[in-house]
């Protein structure tokens, strides 16, 4: 199955997942990395497998109708044309690609592409950088698309070169590197890349494969509406589409299927623990759509669905739990929430400073008491799923737990009050937090785990405390008995006015408008004078990732690669940030209102970056190295503190266990990015 | 013949506290057919719920306290084929028919009423102006009427008969199709003539019919009138607080004042042998026939609110001729004939003769004279002040 | 009806077309004054600068703005409304795909609230100050008071969750196991319309009421009303054919201003019902900043107004003879 959204290749978009998120794909440029990494050449394991009928497979109850329900219409069946996530619940029913991922261990597997291998060459292109080739072999034996055409190696090599041709959006990113794909010598096909990518697998054998007969004769994408066509859309999937009414219901059909399937007997699928090869069980999956959260909801409850895309609303979870039909399974975020800071103002530009803000963000508060523990307490830009990529992996530390993790928790001095003497002493002592164990506000850190510092090594600013000037503070509730100095002065000249947080309305987002206030609450007891300001989702995007006018914001990721390196560059990269230390009047052109996806700054300055170990990773091809040098990545990021990541979603999907059976659970968005292995694996209770 | 012959009529209003208004007390008065009778008064004398009860077309709050109205018609079910009533309905203790052919309105039903207004008793409203309804052309109006009461008539005979009617009021048949905003006051005021003679009534009630028209378009409704009445021997009565419109057109005439019938009788004996210091009040307030250089004086004072009012005569307390007397009970109807003729104070019962509410009906020589003297009556508003 | 003159419906349709040249106008300053450039939804990370030129060159935003403005003028004006980014179709197959749903919703709304509200206005006016009107209309009031919301779900609650009487989403049964006949898809929609029809009628009907009560009231005390009567007329008669035929007359201006409201109605209405039609995609087409959908359902709202304004015209001729359209005074 294709398991490849996220990242960069099948980047979706949500939308009304209540707190504010926004997904990976908000915008950005293609990245030409400029690292000189050295790279190997092997890259993943390549048994040769045939399609085979997994004995217990037979065991399994076939048929039955499974009903899906989701809040949003998939507009389209145009898989190139669109970039939302509701279109890629059919479309990923359709189309294979390549390769695939596995949600438990995030590996990839074989999946069209039978096996591969990647060679760098000492050529350089425009780029400057060595080329890559990639031979790989096309499993054709037992392989029919869905129409009962027959599959052949032509249609791969058309595939790539259309998707070159047309050059749709969404794909732009795993479509920059590919210099061309065309039949090879010893491999059935040899793909060049202008540049090394250590996640060629995922990126660019996750495109999905096009059937020649059916797209040859469509000249731009764009315009070509497969619902309208006889059969509907054509692929190499399980699924048919057998009813399409994209406003209401759209029914993707196994049974009808015209040929067989066999990509899920793949031997692999019965090594990863959790997954049950030899499906779809089921005869089709019916979708329907509802136009409301709460209609949707009462669907799930009235039995009109067995479950619904995502997962459950935090409000009706407890509704969940006391029915006997519906069962919650468990899942991880696939991305996070953060408050993020514009490094390129004072006092925002010192790492010291900003750890300090984390200090006075209640973390308890906000998973415990507002998301009612249906929230993770953030520490690092990777969820807690992406174990492969998290600082924790390879240490004693537990995810999520160890001390390591724990360097800006919430300094308090008994629970919700926060310890503002010790905080200032930070700040007066000139203490930062590097990556070196030390006691830093009263509680121990041990040291970073994968042996990196941060940028700083001092703070950039001398800090001290005065008399409460500032006309923020002397009218605040909190009536703090001083007031910060930056290098003598106040805050609020050298800044030119207090800290100003963007968020959304209350109604729009209450918990995230009650835990501002509380962290705002902290901040002004320790003497630094912060204000809110609410304006709309769209107006932070916009003043956020626009324009870079701000001091601090609030928002979310979902749908992050679980490889990390598209991720961090993408979000985390200079290449994704405007620099506007250059003024503005000399009329740089680096400096954009396109929307990029690092608006703090991060990586422009040279005290607090990533740039080096994110074009590492980016470019080294041997999986493991690259994780590794991906970790280096996340913790330098973790401790340069200029994104503060508030928490992870605990994902609950509702399913209807009393029918149902054969989900994966503790997976990351396990009703969402990896919906296609639940499907494949549903099967009647019995 | 006697057509309607009305007895001892109390109209009243019920208020919300429980009072009631009475607007109408012990009225006597008969019209006979062919005649025109004038009931004149101030705004607010009772006289048009009077006319208005005759059919039953009084206000929500407005019911009939007692007495009786004798109308000279049988409803259609209780009528023989000459019209006539079938004598099974006559000896019918609980239908309200007499001997001598005539049905006591008063007593029917909301039901039954409405087969005897328009057929029988036909009412020109005194906003006759804004009684035509906007959005029907006028000629349907009229058509409405008559298949409502002759329901055997088809549409395009009660259609010419429509035009008909129009024509001989003077309005040109094919206006029938157009609407009221069409038409000017004098034409409304007509078009509501011809529809109220669409069934052929015997009495036509005209609620103060030259009101809000300028003179000449008065002197041309009142001849219109008058031309009905001969053509179709059509009984009218005439509503009116103008004196001298009754002087032009009634042949008999009552004044009323505070609910009560104060002076009546024949027009002339009215005008030229007035016997009740109201009448002589309301004559000096008008331009009449009598003296053309006349100086108008109005009578002092409003009008009583009837509310519960007292057992004094209504008009005391504007009377300047009012004595003792008049405080303890309203005046009983007095012959006037008698008290001209022969000085003696007798009261009478009989509809038809000259008669008057007033207890000093004995010094009528007196009372006129004093009358036309407008200090007799600023005089007395100073007094009373 | 021929009252109607030619000239004064060509100056009324000349009137329409210059409202909509104003709303389009109002549309497009609107649409370039949101926050973000309304191309931004369809940029996303790893385009190349050329590809986000592209987008712009798509869009026409590299133009003059004049040159945009008066592109988007033409563009409306010949009925191409522009490709919808998100649902990969042209936007104006998207109308003529939803505006009929939308319309038999609304209509059979607007029917049955502007039959049920005149003729309950009618009664209570007739019988003012009784009892009974005064219990009705406060009741009346008490409903108007209710977001409409709100009695969805109550209405969900009881004919759907609790007696399982009518279905809570949908135009039509989505997987049937009968025939599609005539029959059969007159019967499903009315089952499924029943509800939304429900509760937007339930309070629906109170504001064309509360325009005919007291008109009705006024009417009462017309001279004509009292003719009707004294010509024998029954009650009954006098009040339908004299008095609320008069009383209608304001309740046609009501009409386009429930209409408005209707609007508003049943964008919520589609929304809990999942009723496909305008009112959703209204919705959505702004969460997904899907400008070219969100600029044509307001467009085409905005017809639908005007059209209505210019109906109650000719019903107003209609139902009032003293208007005189058209003809020099």
């Amino acid at each position: 199955m294709s398991e490849k959204q996220s990242g960069s290749s099948r980047r979706r978009f949500l939308q009304g997942t209540g707190v504010a998120a926004v997904s990976a794909g908000l915008a950005g440029c293609s990245g030409e990395g400029d690292s000189e990494t050295e790279t190997t050449e092997e890259s993943t394991p390549t048994e040769d497998q045939t399609p085979t009928e997994v004995g217990d497979a037979e065991d399994i109850p076939e048929g039955g109708i499974f009903n899906f329900g989701m809040g949003t219409a998939p507009n389209t069946l145009n898989d190139l044309a669109s970039s939302s996530a509701y279109v890629g619940v059919i479309t990923d029913r359709i189309y294979e690609s390549g390769a695939a991922i596995d949600p438990v261990n995030f590996e990839m597997h074989p999946n069209v592409f039978t096996d591969w291998e990647a060679e760098v060459l000492d050529e350089t292109g425009e780029t400057d950088q060595p080329n890559v080739e990639i031979g790989f072999d096309v499993r054709t034996d037992g392989l029919t698309w869905n129409d009962g055409t027959e599959f052949t190696v032509d249609d791969v090599i058309f595939t790539y070169n259309y998707l070159l041709e047309q050059n749709p959006g969404g794909f732009a990113a795993s479509l920059a590197p590919i210099e061309s794909v065309e039949e090879g010598d010893d491999r059935d096909c040899l793909m060049t890349l202008n540049q090394p990518n250590g996640t060629f697998a995922y990126d660019q054998f996750g495109l999905p494969i096009l059937p020649r007969h059916r797209w040859e004769d469509v000249d731009d994408y764009q315009t070509y509406e497969p619902a309208d066509t006889d059969f509907g859309p054509v692929g190499l999937g399980p699924g048919v589409v057998t009813q399409y009414n994209p406003d209401t219901s759209v029914e993707v059909s196994f049974a009808e299927r015209e040929g067989e399937y066999n990509l899920s007997d793949l031997d692999w699928r019965s090594e990863v623990p959790g997954v049950i090869p030899g499906g779809p069980f089921v005869d089709a999956m019916r979708i329907r759509v509802y136009s409301s959260q709460s209609a949707l909801h009462q669907a799930l409850f009235e039995g009109d669905i067995d479950t619904l895309y995502e997962n459950i609303r935090t409000s009706r979870i407890q509704d969940a739990e006391d029915s006997d039909r519906l069962e919650l399974l468990d899942g991880f975020d696939t991305g996070y929430g953060h408050y993020s800071f514009n490094t390129r103002r004072t006092p925002l530009d010192d790492t010291a400073f900003r750890q300090v803000l984390g200090f006075a963000y209640d973390d308890v508060y906000w998973t415990e008491q507002l998301q009612r523990g249906y929230a993770q307490e953030g520490d690092f830009v990777m969820p807690p799923g992406y174990t492969a990529v998290r600082p924790e992996t390879d240490s004693d530390q537990e995810v999520l737990e160890g001390s390591a993790t724990q360097a800006f928790s919430f300094r308090q001095t008994s629970p919700s009050v926060p310890d503002v003497e010790g905080i200032r002493s930070f700040l007066t002592e000139g203490q930062i937090i590097t990556g070196e164990g030390g006691t830093y506000v009263g509680q121990e850190y041990p040291g970073s785990l994968t042996g990196v510092t941060a940028g700083q090594s001092e703070p950039k600013h001398d800090y001290s405390f005065g008399s409460v000037e500032s006309d923020v503070l002397v009218n605040a509730d909190e009536e703090p008995d001083q007031e910060i100095r930056i290098d003598g002065e106040l805050l609020t000249d050298v800044h030119d006015g207090p800290l100003t947080m963007l968020l959304s309305p209350a109604q729009e987002a209450p918990q995230t408008a009650q835990m501002v206030d509380d962290w705002i609450s902290s901040l002004r007891q320790i003497g630094i004078p912060v204000d809110r300001e609410v304006v709309s989702f769209n107006t932070r995007v916009q003043r956020a990732y626009g324009s870079e006018d701000f001091d601090m914001f609030t928002m979310g990721w979902v749908n992050l690669s679980p490889f990390a390196t598209n991720t961090l560059y993408s979000l985390h990269h200079s290449d994704n940030a405007d620099d506007h230390s250059v003024a503005e009047s000399e009329g740089d052109d680096d400096n954009t209102d396109t929307l990029l996806n690092n608006p703090m700054g991060y990586g422009v300055f040279e005290d607090a970056g990533a740039d080096d170990l994110i074009d590492e990773a980016r470019t080294t091809l041997d999986p493991d190295e690259r994780n590794q040098v991906s970790r280096q990545a996340v913790e330098r990021i973790y401790l340069d503190f200029a994104t503060m990541v508030t928490g992870y979603e605990v994902t609950k999907w509702p399913v209807n266990s009393a029918d149902w059976t054969g989900f994966v659970e503790n997976i990351p968005g396990p009703g969402s990015t990896y919906l296609g292995t639940q499907i494949l694996q549903v099967h009647r209770n019995e | 013949m006697t057509l309607l012959d009305v007895n001892d009529l109390s109209i009243r209003y019920a208020v919300d506290d429980g009072s009631a208004v009475h607007a109408s007390d012990g009225v006597d008065f008969s019209v006979e057919r062919g005649e025109t009778y004038g009931l004149v008064g101030e705004s607010g004398c009772g006289k048009t719920t009077l006319a208005k009860s005759l059919v039953h077309l009084l206000d929500d709050n407005g019911y009939i306290e007692r007495g009786e109205v004798w109308f000279d018609t049988t409803l259609p079910q209780w009528a023989d084929e000459n019209g006539d009533p079938e004598q099974s309905v006559i000896d019918d203790p609980d239908k309200p028919v007499r001997a001598d052919g005539k049905t006591n309105l008063a007593a029917l039903s909301n039901k039954q009423i409405r087969d005897v207004r328009w057929r029988d008793i036909a009412i020109i409203p005194q906003s006759a102006m804004n009684a035509l309804n906007p959005v029907y052309k006028v000629g349907d109006q009229i058509v409405e009427a008559i298949l409502r009461h002759e329901p055997e008539t088809t549409a395009e005979a009660a259609d010419d008969r429509a035009r008909d009617l129009l024509e001989r009021v003077g309005i040109e048949p094919e206006r029938a199709d157009d609407y009221a905003h069409q038409f000017s006051g004098g034409m409304k005021q007509r078009a509501v003539i011809a529809m109220a003679m669409a069934c052929g009534p015997d009495l036509l009630i005209a609620d103060e019919p030259t009101t809000a028209l300028d003179v000449i378009i008065q002197d041309r409704i009142l001849e219109e009138l008058e031309t009905l009445q001969e053509e179709f021997g059509v009984s009218i009565l005439v509503i009116s607080h103008d004196i001298s419109v009754m002087a032009e057109i009634c042949d008999r005439m009552a004044v009323m004042y505070g609910g009560k019938v104060m002076e009546a009788g024949p027009k002339e004996e009215i005008f030229e042998r007035t016997a009740n210091p109201y009448t002589l009040g309301l004559k000096n307030s008008f331009p009449t026939i009598t003296a053309t250089d006349q100086e108008l004086v109005s009578i002092p004072g409003t009008p009583p609110t009837l509310r519960d009012p007292d057992d004094g005569c209504r008009f005391r307390d504007r009377c300047p001729f009012a004595v003792e007397e008049c405080h303890a009970s309203h005046p009983p109807m007095y012959d006037v004939e008698a008290a001209e003729s022969t000085g003696r104070v007798t009261e009478t019962t009989d509809d038809r003769a000259h008669r008057s509410a007033c207890y000093r009906i004995g010094e009528l020589d007196r009372l006129r004279t004093d009358a036309v003297n407008e200090s007799t009556w600023t005089d007395q508003t100073i007094e009373s002040r | 009806m021929t009252r109607i003159s030619g000239t004064y419906l060509a100056k009324r349709l000349v009137v329409s077309y210059l409202t909509l040249l104003v709303i389009m106008t109002l549309l497009f300053v609107l649409l370039r004054s949101m926050p973000g450039s309304f191309i931004s939804s369809m940029i996303t990370s790893g385009m190349t600068a050329e590809q986000i030129e592209q987008i712009r060159e798509t869009w026409g935003l590299n133009e003059p703005l004049w040159k945009q403005y008066l592109d988007f003028m033409i563009n409306y004006q010949t009925g191409n409304f522009g490709r919808s980014p998100t649902y990969n179709a042209p936007v104006a197959d998207l109308m003529i795909r939803r505006m009929p749903r939308t319309l038999i919703l609304f209509g059979a709304t607007f029917l049955i609230g502007f039959i049920i509200g005149p003729l309950v206005g009618m009664y209570l006016g007739w019988w003012r100050g009784t009892k009974k009107d005064k219990s009705i209309f406060s009741t009346s009031l008490l409903l108007y008071s209710m977001p409409s919301f709100w009695i969805s779900w109550l209405f969900i609650w009881v004919f759907n969750y609790e007696f399982n009487l009518l279905p809570s989403a949908y135009m039509f049964t989505q997987f049937p196991e009968f025939q599609w006949t005539a029959v059969t898809v007159m019967r499903d929609v009315l089952y499924h319309i029943a509800l939304p029809i429900m509760s937007l009628t339930f309070i629906g009907w109170v504001g064309a009421m509360l325009i005919m009560r007291p008109t009705m009231n006024q009417v009462t005390d017309e001279g004509y009303v009292f003719l009707a009567r004294a010509k024998g007329l029954s009650e009954r008669t006098v009040m339908i054919k004299h008095a609320a035929r008069n009383a209608l007359i304001p309740v046609a201006t009501g009409a386009v201003v429930g209409l408005a409201f209707l609007i508003d109605g049943s964008i919520i209405i589609e929304n809990v019902f999942s009723w496909p039609g305008m009112g959703q995609i209204i919705v959505s087409s702004v969460l997904e900043r899907d400008f070219p959908v969100a600029q044509a359902t307001f467009f085409l709202l905005a017809v639908l107004v005007v059209i209505m304004r210019l109906l109650t015209d000719i019903v107003y001729t209609y139902l009032d003879p003293r208007i005189k359209f058209g003809e020099s005074e």
